[in-house]
């Protein structure tokens, strides 16, 4: 069921020429340069330490690695993080 | 970012510490509830720091004991929390909005009144009148109604033909115009002569109306009757009265003479100088200083004042200084000649002032005479074409 809606979201970006986090609840994550991150549609936040930021989202989880990280803001649906920025995984 | 943070200043903000197992299950819950949380920055795995608005740190409380953390305040910042420091000094406090009070009190009179505009009208005269309205220094600034003012300034000053009052602060700039002198109208009928103002050779004559009594060439005296209103024909009719109308012109001479010195004083600034300041305080002066008279025995003064302005409002303070510039003074002695030429121009230009409007000048003659030494005596005549004209309405044969 999950998966035949993620399936129609899919469609219906790729059929009316917009992006996906339009029409479906996915995580969007900007980042400028390697200093700044904002993911918006996140979860909630796993785990942060100043190496080390874990941020929940639907189906997987982001991970944010680098030094001197930092949560400058924090809401309901959005996160920025600024900091040192090596690595970002998606698993 | 700089806006953000000025509106967390002005609310007030709080840096707190939340130590505990999860203290990411504390921002988590934080974020759902809506409570803004910035700056969060990780002290140890187990303690974040962050800050947090003072209406949000009030529903902390049920958050933290959900998520099992302790909230810690470390420090209190922004503007309620500055206020709230003054509150504990109430006689600094009472003292600030005391000289508050006062100052906008002070604000409420008028301390300075300025007249521009003034030609043959003196500026003391204009002032009285003024304060008879109404207007003087320590009145009640909001008790003046400026369009009442105008309106029985221009009707108590006859001199007068147009008054604008510009408030502005304690200060009130007050413009005048004066009424040129209404020429004098004669009745359409009445009976005029037309008598010599001055003594003068006449050299020429339009006469419109009225007969002449005079002819070119003819030398008259103050009051002598040029141009007759009474027509009297030889051939029996009886005599008319008209209004004469005529420009007489003529050559008046002036003469004029005064004594100058040959020794033409230079003055050299020493380099001493020494300034004495007033300060006016809601119309009151008050003077810095003790000597009345400068310490030296020739100087040159300047005056500078300063006025204290609040948005472009006078505030009723001001400073003025008065500086006084030590001179001394040499003679240099100079040639008759040359004063004689400089003082001509000065008393033709004087003599050029006081004759009637309109006229010309045709000749001048200068000379000079020594007194002593030092002095001497300039005399200059010249001669300027002039009307005049000057009509006087008979009022006594009007009966005949």
């Amino acid at each position: 069921m999950k998966k035949k809606k993620k399936g129609a979201a899919h469609h219906v970006s790729q059929l009316l020429d917009v992006s996906l986090d339009m029409v479906a609840d996915v995580p969007r994550i900007t980042m400028n340069d390697n200093r700044e991150l904002t993911v918006e549609n996140y979860k909630s936040v796993e785990g942060y330490e100043p190496e080390e930021v874990r941020l929940r989202c639907t189906k997987y989880r982001i991970t944010a690695s680098g030094s001197d990280l930092s949560i400058v803001a924090i809401t309901d649906e959005e996160i920025l993080i600024q900091g040192n920025i090596a690595t970002i995984s998606l698993t | 970012m700089l806006l953000t943070r000025l509106f967390h200043f002005l609310g007030g903000y709080l840096t707190i510490t939340v130590s505990g197992q999860y203290p990411e299950r504390f921002l988590n819950v934080c974020a759902k509830r809506g409570i803004l949380i910035w700056d969060v920055f990780p002290c140890s795995s187990k303690v974040l720091r962050c800050s947090i608005s003072i209406r949000g740190f009030r529903l902390l409380r049920p958050i933290a004991k959900k998520t099992a953390v302790h909230v810690k305040i470390i420090k209190k910042q922004g503007l309620p929390v500055l206020l709230s420091q003054y509150k504990k000094r109430k006689l600094f406090l009472s003292g600030l909005g005391l000289f508050i009070l006062i100052f906008i009190a002070m604000n409420q009179f008028i301390w300075k009144i300025e007249v521009t505009g003034c030609e043959n009208v003196s500026q003391g005269y204009v002032l009285e009148r003024l304060a008879e309205c109404g207007l003087k220094t320590g009145s009640f600034r909001p008790f003046l109604n400026e369009q009442k003012l105008k309106n029985e300034m221009l009707i108590k000053t006859p001199e007068l033909a147009w008054i604008w009052a510009d408030k502005s602060g304690s200060k009130v700039v007050v413009e005048v115009k004066e009424r040129t002198p209404v020429p004098e109208i004669y009745d359409k009928d009445a009976f005029c002569n037309i008598i010599a103002a001055k003594d003068g050779v006449i050299d020429l004559m339009i006469v419109k109306n009225g007969a002449p009594m005079v002819a070119l060439g003819d030398t008259v005296q103050k009051g002598d009757i040029l141009v007759s209103g009474m027509l009297v024909s030889d051939k029996g009719v009886p005599p008319r009265t008209v209004q004469s109308e005529a420009e007489i012109y003529a050559r008046v001479w002036y003469e004029k003479n005064r004594a100058y010195s040959l020794l033409d004083p230079i003055k050299t600034e020493t380099g001493e100088t020494e300034t004495k300041y007033t300060l006016s305080l809601f119309g009151w002066e008050l003077r810095l200083f003790k000597r009345e008279e400068s310490q030296f025995s020739h100087y040159l003064t300047e005056t500078d004042k300063k006025e204290l302005t609040l948005f472009g409002r006078y505030l009723g303070l001001a400073l003025s200084s008065v500086t006084y510039k030590e001179v001394t003074i040499t003679y240099e002695r100079l040639t008759a000649e040359s004063v004689a030429q400089s003082s001509t121009m000065e008393l033709l230009r004087e003599m050029d002032e006081e004759v009637a409007p309109g006229s010309k000048l045709t000749d001048s003659r200068a000379s000079h005479q020594a007194i002593d030494e030092e002095t001497i005596e300039v005399t200059v005549v010249a001669e300027y074409l002039e009307n005049i004209a000057k009509k006087t309405e008979i009022l006594s044969q009007e009966g005949e």
